[in-house]
């Protein structure tokens, strides 16, 4: 606890660190004696003080500028606009004067060359207005008073004027502050890239020699087997509906076509001749023997097989097969038996002689 | 537990001969576990029993035919026969399509099974109360 006390302290030295040289400067430069230097926390309060007094100090500024700014802001606003303006300026309520119309106009505030000028606009717009002539006159006489008040008094700021002023302002979007610590720019930002694949390429990896894995590490074969599986299924997504589910297995093509025959899916076997499942004679004819017991057995199986429409031609070969290999196997107990005629035969892996 | 335990035991040898490849690979932890219960996605124990017997069926059954062949026959010689029937015992027992036992796919339930659906009656009928068997009606006449 007494460390984060500490840390704090420390951070709000740094923060005040620059402040705290601002005044004291400040102060140097307006007091010609230099304060002693205090405990810490006193020190702290004052500079909290001085912190608050400054800001006082930097917002009257503030406000002295944005006053000056004001002021010839309106000023200017008040020669460059028209008389009927589109700000909402206090205009001047005209009254009618009865002057005798054979006096000159005469008027003590405003110039004469003024007045020369305004007989001059009048005689070029109508000749007979007199009335012209009085009004621009009253207006500018009324314009001179203004004037010579705001001059005379002390500047308040109209709040309807300031706040109209600020509105101008803000549309045109003044930047006041700037942030000092702007963001570093990246490097990699600088370069516009066009075309991604367009350039040569930077051969970085050239010479690079990525070091394989030294021989087989003791693997975790289920773990292997469990991520395979993981991976296909984010690859592939399962159907979210039934229509999903029957398309997949359409394609798969798991599901019965209509019109519904009955020999879906046995396209390769129906391609086989019947001839071939029935007549299986050809199969016994090199090693079987034309009669006897062995024979006769045989027979039965080729028989039986012919008969069998649930075998393919290849697993009925491979029957036969066996027993061919049986009986080799067991030669000898033929010829004792007296199955096999026991016949020396020049030709091999024959029963039959 | 005890009883899952001796299964395991016995069960070892068959196991080895059949799942020889994955034990000699480098790296297979194989110790078996005998304190965790075994997971599968069987009912019960009988169920796995009758899917081996099964699986050695399909594997033995053309051997098993032939053997058989020659077993029952009066026309080759008695020796003949005779070998034939040795070697038909060397076969396993459980490769006998005898012993494999038409249980319901669900309660793994031995007696009472719809063989078309491959249920037991209490499963049939509820599903057939439920609409999930095409083309099944309560009967009324």
């Amino acid at each position: 606890m007494a460390t984060a006390l500490q840390n704090t302290r420390m951070l709000l030295r740094r923060t005040l660190s620059v402040k705290k040289n601002e005044i004291l400067a400040r102060n140097i430069c307006f007091t010609s004696t230099l304060k002693s230097k205090k405990d810490e926390g006193t020190l702290k309060k004052d500079d909290e003080a001085k912190e608050v007094a400054a800001k006082n100090a930097k917002q009257k500024e503030a406000k002295a500028k944005l006053n000056m700014l004001l002021e010839a802001m309106s000023k200017e606003s008040q020669k460059a606009f028209p008389a009927e303006s589109e700000l909402a300026l206090a205009t001047p309520k005209f009254v009618k004067k009865n002057k005798p119309l054979k006096t000159k106009l005469i008027s003590t505030k405003i110039d004469s060359e003024m007045l020369q000028a305004v007989e001059n606009v009048s005689k070029t717009f109508s000749k007979e207005n007199e009335e012209l002539k009085k009004n621009l006159i009253a207006k500018l006489e009324s314009i001179t008073d203004e004037s010579e008040v705001a001059r005379l008094e002390p500047f308040k700021p109209d709040k309807q004027k300031t706040a109209d002023l600020n509105s101008l302002l803000n549309t045109l979007k003044v930047d006041v502050k700037k942030p000092k610590k702007k963001a570093p720019e990246s490097h990699l930002a600088a370069v516009k890239i066009d075309n991604v694949y367009g350039a040569d390429p930077s051969g970085i990896f050239r010479n690079a020699n990525f070091k394989e894995e030294s021989g087989t590490v003791s693997k975790l074969t289920t773990w292997e087997i469990l991520y395979q599986k993981e991976l296909e299924l984010l690859a592939t997504q399962p159907p979210s509906n039934g229509f999903q589910q029957m398309i997949l297995w359409t394609k798969q093509g798991k599901v019965w076509q209509f019109p519904i025959d009955n020999e879906q899916g046995l396209e390769e076997e129906a391609q086989v001749g019947f001839h071939e499942h029935v007549f299986l004679e050809p199969y016994l004819k090199p090693w079987c023997p034309r009669r006897g017991p062995v024979r006769h057995f045989m027979e039965l199986i080729t028989v039986g097989l012919s008969k069998n429409p649930y075998l393919t031609v290849a697993q009925k070969k491979e029957h036969i097969n066996w027993f061919r290999n049986f009986f080799d196997a067991q030669r000898s107990i033929l010829i004792e038996t007296g199955a096999i005629p026991d016949v020396p035969s020049k030709s091999p892996p024959s029963l039959s002689a | 537990m005890a009883t899952t335990i001796m299964n395991r035991l016995f069960n070892i040898p068959s196991l080895i001969c059949q799942n020889a490849a994955q034990l000699l690979k480098n790296g297979a932890n194989n110790a078996v576990k005998l304190d965790q219960p075994v997971r599968n996605n069987w009912t019960d124990w009988r169920m796995i029993k009758d899917n081996k017997r099964r699986k050695l069926l399909v594997q033995h059954a053309p051997d098993r035919l032939r053997m058989q062949a020659i077993k029952k026959n009066e026309i080759l010689p008695a020796e003949i026969i005779e070998i034939g029937q040795k070697m038909l015992e060397q076969l396993p027992r459980d490769s006998g399509i005898t012993r494999v036992r038409n249980r319901c796919a669900i309660t793994s339930r031995p007696r009472g099974i719809v063989t078309r659906w491959r249920l037991s009656r209490i499963v049939w009928r509820s599903l057939a109360d439920y609409n999930k068997l095409s083309g099944v009606q309560r009967a009324m006449w």
